[in-house]
């Protein structure tokens, strides 16, 4: 190394002390432009290396950007017995499931797909839980317009429906999925789907519009903040809190250890 | 220039150890179902895990991480203490640069999609954010003297 450092001392000095050829005049103008830019940078070799760098980086970006296609996939109604509002079984039942969701979530989609109907078929229908939904609006602007679309939704006591159609269409985060008129759409296939819904497309598009479930969404999103809920899902099983997507088994242990005290306790 | 070399290149060295560390953490919090690991006193790393950035074409980004940072720390101990201790091929210090340069502006779409787009901040991911900027910013005199000369510091 410091061979290279006396070398460098003595090429600096004979270029200081060499004569100036023309050649040499013309040396500095030949250098200039594009070959100078790149030499600035470090040479071709690394211009290239930051040339893959950024090929590197565009690729990663744009397979890392979630589909925004919605999923078409016919939406099937579920049966859902008990239910009212946003609660879901009976209301004495001994175990009360507080959810605590975001309709941008794709865990929580996991939630109702994966895990709610063998919860529904083991626990909700038998009565021993009642499930109350909550928003955790959170993920976004498009978070918060489909929580407060659920709310016109529920207006016309149709909450849970419109909640599984949400999680059905379900896409790329704030990627134009739960736009206004999406929303309305899922509305419209959701009435088409359950003929005696009774439901009312120009109510719901005015709630949609209007906005004035938004404020639901927010007083309740800054409830489960206080809670301490911080991310979705969440779960309080009799105030027992479980945050993230649960295995099953540990859920069902979870239900069976709190029945057990809340049927000891009474 | 040898000493600030030698430096620089213990620095990233630890830089990529601790890089390392991180992105294992990370990792295993990605492929961790029940949430059992802490996300540390700040931020909230499940929800930044959970979310559709999370994978790249099915690949954990955190996973991609661990891999920048074994990929880095293999080049530098070899330049350290391995085949390239006396004297290193100029393509070593630009491939550093390249991966510190890719992994750098990576982190930076990351944090930006953190703070705007999941709303959730992970301290985790901020600190191999750092760390990889660091290393970067180490890596750059070495990157640019190497494409004028055939062999580099680093």
């Amino acid at each position: 190394m410091s061979n290279d450092r006396r070398r460098r001392r003595a090429e600096r000095a004979s270029n200081r002390t060499r004569p100036t050829s023309p050649v040499q005049r013309r040396a500095p103008a030949s250098r200039g432009g594009l070959r100078g830019t790149i030499d600035s940078f470090g040479g071709p070799v690394t211009v290239g290396a930051i040339g893959l760098a950024l090929v590197f980086v565009i690729g990663l970006v744009f397979l890392n950007r979630p589909g925004s296609s919605i999923d078409n996939t016919p939406f099937e109604p579920k049966e859902r017995a008990q239910v009212d509002a946003k609660t879901w079984g009976d209301p004495l039942a001994p175990v009360r499931i507080v959810m605590f969701e975001d309709f941008q979530c794709p865990v929580c989609r996991r939630f109702t797909e994966e895990l709610e109907p063998q919860l529904a078929s083991e626990f909700i229908e038998t009565g021993r839980v009642v499930v109350e939904y909550h928003h955790m609006a959170f993920l976004g602007a498009e978070s918060v317009a489909a929580a407060s679309a659920s709310e016109c939704a529920n207006e016309q006591g149709a909450f849970w429906p419109y909640h599984d159609i949400l999680f059905l269409r379900q896409g790329a985060e704030n990627a134009g999925v739960f736009s206004t008129s999406n929303l309305k759409t899922f509305a419209e296939q959701m009435a088409a789907a359950i003929p005696d819904l009774g439901w009312d497309q120009a109510a719901f598009d005015a709630c949609v519009d209007g906005g004035q479930t938004t404020a639901i969404v927010e007083a309740e999103t800054g409830e489960a903040r206080t809670a301490g809920v911080s991310s979705t899902p969440s779960f309080l099983v009799n105030g027992e809190a479980i945050v993230g997507l649960p295995t099953y088994d540990s859920l069902r242990s979870t239900i069976e250890r709190v029945e057990a005290a809340a049927s000891g306790g009474s | 220039m040898a000493s600030l070399g030698r430096w620089r290149l213990d620095a990233m060295l630890l830089l990529a150890v601790v890089g390392v560390g991180v992105a294992a953490y990370l990792t295993k919090v990605g492929f961790d179902p029940e949430r059992a690991i802490s996300c540390g006193p700040l931020g909230d790393c499940h929800t930044v895990q959970n979310s559709q950035y999370a994978d790249v074409a099915g690949v954990p980004v955190a996973l991609l991480g661990l891999g920048m940072y074994v990929a880095l720390l293999g080049l530098l101990a070899a330049r350290r203490w391995g085949p390239w201790a006396s004297m290193a091929p100029s393509w070593v210090p630009t491939a550093v640069f390249a991966i510190a340069l890719a992994g750098t502006l990576y982190s930076a779409y990351l944090t930006y999609l953190e703070l705007w787009v999941i709303d959730a901040i992970c301290a985790w991911c901020v600190a191999s954010a750092l760390i990889i900027t660091a290393m970067f910013v180490l890596a750059l005199p070495d990157a640019r003297s190497a494409g004028r000369s055939t062999a580099g510091t680093v």
